[in-house]
């Protein structure tokens, strides 16, 4: 790993890496300061950019991306309470109030640095357990591909807060588009309608392309106007402050930078989940939880902080096992695998300096992003200023125009149109689009494995159940489907006790 | 609850069950072993939404399967967007939005997209945004200036020219 890590600093140094660090660090920003845009459209209109080059170029632009959508919808958050992106929205809490009071720039200070040191410590998490990872994957076999994809699939779905029946539905839906083509066993071609374009499958860029960044164009052009129409006059001033703060009150930055990590660990459960967790455990543990809410500066360093750290954990399934932790981890993952890189062993084993690439421009861009906004977050507030009739028809012809760049087909645009129909109408009925993506992801791993574990076994479906490394994914797999259910007999008996007591 | 309401909120169910039928139907053209996961998959996502189905009513047995599947008894909230309950919009409206985009396609695909940037940000600009004309102008030229300074000069891909100019789809 030592020598992959070389070999990417001199990428970063000697062959201008920087420079789509920087560029992939001012697009994240801005794509972070748009409430409604963030990591997963910024990420698919940037993927048909990234053909022509060399992938760990693309790597750092990538993780230039990465690293800086957390921070960028803080800004907002902070300065205008509307924060950029979901996760941001518990930084609004005590961010927002520290505005009011005059604290702006002590609380983007905190938030610039919490996001820093989080977004490195979430990196050396990652940098710690990937050679783990890396042994563990060498032990599995088909049978153990097979539930991993599986348990990815139903982990993401329940996860979906209160929609598991319709979480797994759409990962059905995205199953069921994966299978589309030939067949990669028997070489059967599959529905595809007499339709020469569908024999090799759904194009999975173009779907993302429409499920994000199209899906997202009829949600701004719905809501119009503008993010925000009267921007306080804010002054950004006393930042020295913010940043000591954060040293001040370590346990919080360490407890936030855990949390963001093993949460972003999780597949589906996402930096909203982790930056509400660790802003509620440092009000519970706090000495003075009344002031939280008020402009306490610990309530804008814990979210923060755990905001960035969970980039780290997110890559962690993403990359060993090819399971995406979140919507953008998986348009990440079509990134990949446009550059021609499987997720996984292989990864894993021949190609670490991209791996390494994409851990540097991660932890670089954390810091640089930090250090940009705190320069220029004034004037970065004002981009929520910008009509959103602007917006649409730019980002609708970037869009179709890197739709059909990819393969100079207008049919990959068409694709897209199409799939940002459906991207809407999931929003517009309620069904979470993760697990449909995920589920085009892992739909090939799903049955290849599953019929290679058939062959291996002759035709034996126990396989699945003989192998203790499987057994444990089984079981695994039959918890996270049980969760609605735990969840609802604890509330019954919470419930329960409440009626009973005196 | 009205019996049009009801059908209309099932309605993204029923046609998601004929999309799993039809899907199921199709791949017993297929070997066994080819069809295997599709038809098993195909199965369970018929299987799932008729739970769904069976979840939207406002009976006991409605009522149970909530309380299993998510933990609480209460109806699904009016589904909006980005899960905000209550912001639906007017489906003229969303005809209207997806209208503008599938034209931008249609005028895309005809004339190519150096001529249909262009004239679908003046048109968008001018007739939907109320902009004066100078700015819808320059913002649609200014912006196929940079796809064209970002896709030909910098990536050296080559954009579709448009069926009259005699390009392939």
């Amino acid at each position: 790993m030592g020598d992959a890590l070389l070999t990417s600093l001199s990428a970063l140094v000697v062959s201008g890496g920087v420079f789509y660090l920087l560029l992939g660090t001012i697009v994240g920003l801005v794509f972070g300061i748009i409430p409604g845009l963030g990591g997963p459209t910024a990420l698919a209109l940037l993927i048909p950019l990234t053909f022509g080059l060399d992938t760990t170029a693309a790597m750092f632009l990538a993780g230039g991306i990465m690293g800086a959508i957390p921070f960028g919808g803080s800004v907002t958050a902070i300065l205008l309470n509307t924060p950029g992106t979901a996760p941001n929205a518990a930084t609004v809490f005590d961010g927002y109030p520290m505005t009011l009071e005059g604290r702006a720039g002590e609380a983007l200070g905190a938030a610039a640095t919490a996001s820093s040191i989080g977004g490195i410590f979430g990196i050396l998490i990652l940098f710690a357990v990937l050679p783990v990872a890396r042994e563990i994957i060498l032990a599995f076999a088909p049978p153990e591909f097979f539930m991993l994809a599986v348990l990815g699939l139903c982990a993401i779905a329940v996860s979906s807060d209160g929609k598991m029946l319709k979480g797994l539905i759409a990962a059905c839906l995205g199953l069921m588009i994966a299978f589309v083509g030939y067949d990669n066993v028997s070489g059967t071609v599959r529905f595809a309608f007499g339709i020469d374009y569908l024999w090799d499958g759904i194009p999975l860029i173009p779907a993302l392309i429409g499920l994000f960044a199209i899906a997202q164009i009829v949600s701004l052009y719905l809501a119009g106007g503008s993010i925000t129409e009267n921007p306080t006059a804010v002054r950004v001033n006393r930042v020295g402050d913010g940043i000591r703060a954060v040293f001040r009150h370590w346990p919080t930055l360490l407890r936030g930078s855990g949390i963001g990590a093993l949460v972003g660990a999780v597949p589906g459960v996402g930096g909203t989940v982790a930056a509400f967790l660790s802003y509620s455990v440092t009000v519970q543990t706090s000495k003075d939880p009344e002031s939280f809410g008020k402009g306490n500066i610990q309530g804008v360093i814990a979210p923060e902080a755990s905001n960035n750290a969970r980039e780290g954990g997110a890559l962690i399934p993403t990359l060993a096992f090819g399971i995406p932790g979140s919507a953008e981890m998986a348009v990440f993952l079509g990134l990949l695998v446009l550059h021609g890189l499987q997720p996984g062993p292989s990864l894993l084993l021949n190609n670490m300096s991209v791996i390494t690439s994409l851990m540097l421009s991660i932890a670089i861009a954390s810091v640089l992003a930090s250090v940009l906004c705190l320069m220029v977050a004034r004037r970065l507030a004002l981009i929520t200023l910008i009509d959103v009739n602007f917006l649409v028809p730019v980002i609708l012809s970037v869009s179709l125009v890197g739709a059909y760049a990819l393969n100079s087909s207008m049919y990959d645009a068409i694709v897209a149109v199409i799939f940002g129909a459906v991207g809407y109408l999931m929003i517009r009925f309620d069904y979470p689009r993760l697990p449909l993506v995920i589920a085009m992801f892992l739909g090939e791993v799903l049955e290849v494995s599953y019929r290679q574990s058939m062959m291996i076994a002759r035709g034996d479906w126990t396989v699945f159940f003989t192998r203790p490394l499987s057994l444990v994914l089984f079981l695994l797999v039959i918890l996270s489907l049980s969760v609605p259910f735990i969840r609802y007999l604890l509330r019954r008996r919470g419930a329960n006790r409440e009626s009973t007591a005196p | 609850m009205t019996a049009s309401r009801r059908l209309s909120e099932a309605l993204p169910s029923l046609v998601l069950l004929g999309v799993a039928a039809f899907y199921a139907w199709v791949s017993f053209d297929y070997s066994a072993q080819t069809r295997a996961i599709p038809l098993g998959v195909a199965g369970l996502a018929i299987l799932l939404v008729l739970v769904d189905l069976a979840s939207q009513g406002e009976g006991a047995v409605a009522r149970r399967i909530r309380r299993v599947i998510s933990g609480s008894g209460a109806p699904s909230p009016v589904p909006g967007l980005d899960g905000q309950a209550g912001q639906r919009h007017a489906a003229r409206h969303e005809l209207a939005a997806f209208g503008w985009i599938a034209g931008f396609l249609v005028l895309a695909i005809v004339t190519g997209f150096y001529i249909a940037i262009p004239l679908y940000v003046i048109a968008y600009l001018r007739i939907h945004g109320g902009k004066p004309i100078l700015v819808a102008a320059a913002t649609g030229l200014g912006l196929v200036a940079v796809l064209y300074g970002l896709f030909e000069i910098l990536l050296g891909y080559e954009v579709f020219g448009g069926l009259i100019t005699g390009d392939y789809l």
